[in-house]
């Protein structure tokens, strides 16, 4: 999967336009980046990425990169 | 005359709602996302005789098993969906928040417009609500309208979770609006607010 095909899966989850997130992106600055949302994360890295995140994991993320590289 | 309590449990601050006529020791419940919180609602005499779930997520179906288990007679109701997300963890997500709990017993399945007789004179009424969920379903009981998560007021719809859909979502609010009109509104996260809140 490209950079461009993960960041489109986040904004997809995220609910918002393209192109909205770049890697540098703080998570903390994303309204929509709430509790709901992170469940969601949880999932996607499963069904998308075959990935378990955790919580501890999740609250160590800080950048949209942060979650780029986690998915590999 | 319908009597309705609440509580809010442990997991994700999901609500618990007991109905009874104020004359029996029946009750009804609608959700059960925490047992202790159902509990804390019941007298010890009461004899629940069903629980109607509004979606399959696990904050509000985690207590049934230990529902189930203290009383046994208890039918749960569901939609179609609901039931299949009962008995997967995976589905009903509480795999992911390591915690899982499926529910592989009897549901008594509910489709749109269903109706069931809970008191004498007093019915329920499922409203199918898909959008958060494709299991989601309203139920009217009286004057009361229970919409699960299918619409929280104030709060935006969350539909980016599997099976969730922005579209339906948007239908599903506009019919829970209709159906709100002069009736008390029980969402799945919050207390019970009056229709004019919205």
């Amino acid at each position: 999967m490209t950079t461009e095909e993960k960041i489109a899966l986040l904004e997809d989850m995220l609910e918002l336009d393209n192109g909205s997130l770049k890697p540098e992106t703080v998570l903390a600055d994303i309204d929509e980046y709430d509790s709901m949302v992170k469940l969601s994360l949880i999932v996607l890295m499963d069904d998308e990425c075959g990935k378990k995140l955790t919580g501890e994991q999740i609250r160590e993320f800080k950048t949209v990169q942060d979650i780029l590289d986690f998915m590999g | 005359m319908l009597a309705v309590t609440s509580a809010v449990g442990q997991v994700m601050n999901s609500i618990v709602y007991a109905l009874s006529d104020g004359i029996s020791h029946d009750y009804y419940l609608v959700d059960i996302g925490d047992f202790d919180a159902a509990r804390s609602l019941l007298p010890k005499d009461a004899n629940v005789r069903g629980v109607f779930i509004t979606h399959g997520h696990h904050d509000h179906i985690f207590g049934i098993n230990d529902l189930k288990k203290a009383y046994p007679d208890c039918v749960v109701y569901a939609s179609e969906e609901c039931a299949r997300m009962l008995t997967s963890a995976k589905l009903n997500l509480s795999m992911y928040l390591e915690m899982p709990m499926e529910y592989k017993g009897e549901v008594t399945i509910l489709h749109d417009g269903d109706r069931v007789n809970l008191f004498d004179g007093i019915n329920l009424t499922a409203i199918s609500t898909p959008g958060h969920n494709p299991s989601c379903l309203c139920f009217i009981v009286d004057d009361y309208l229970f919409i699960g998560d299918s619409y929280i007021p104030g709060v935006k719809v969350v539909t980016n979770l599997p099976g969730g859909s922005k579209r339906q979502a948007q239908e599903s609010v506009e019919k829970i609006l209709e159906l709100a009109e002069g009736k008390k509104v029980c969402s799945g996260h919050y207390a019970i607010q009056d229709q004019k809140l919205i």
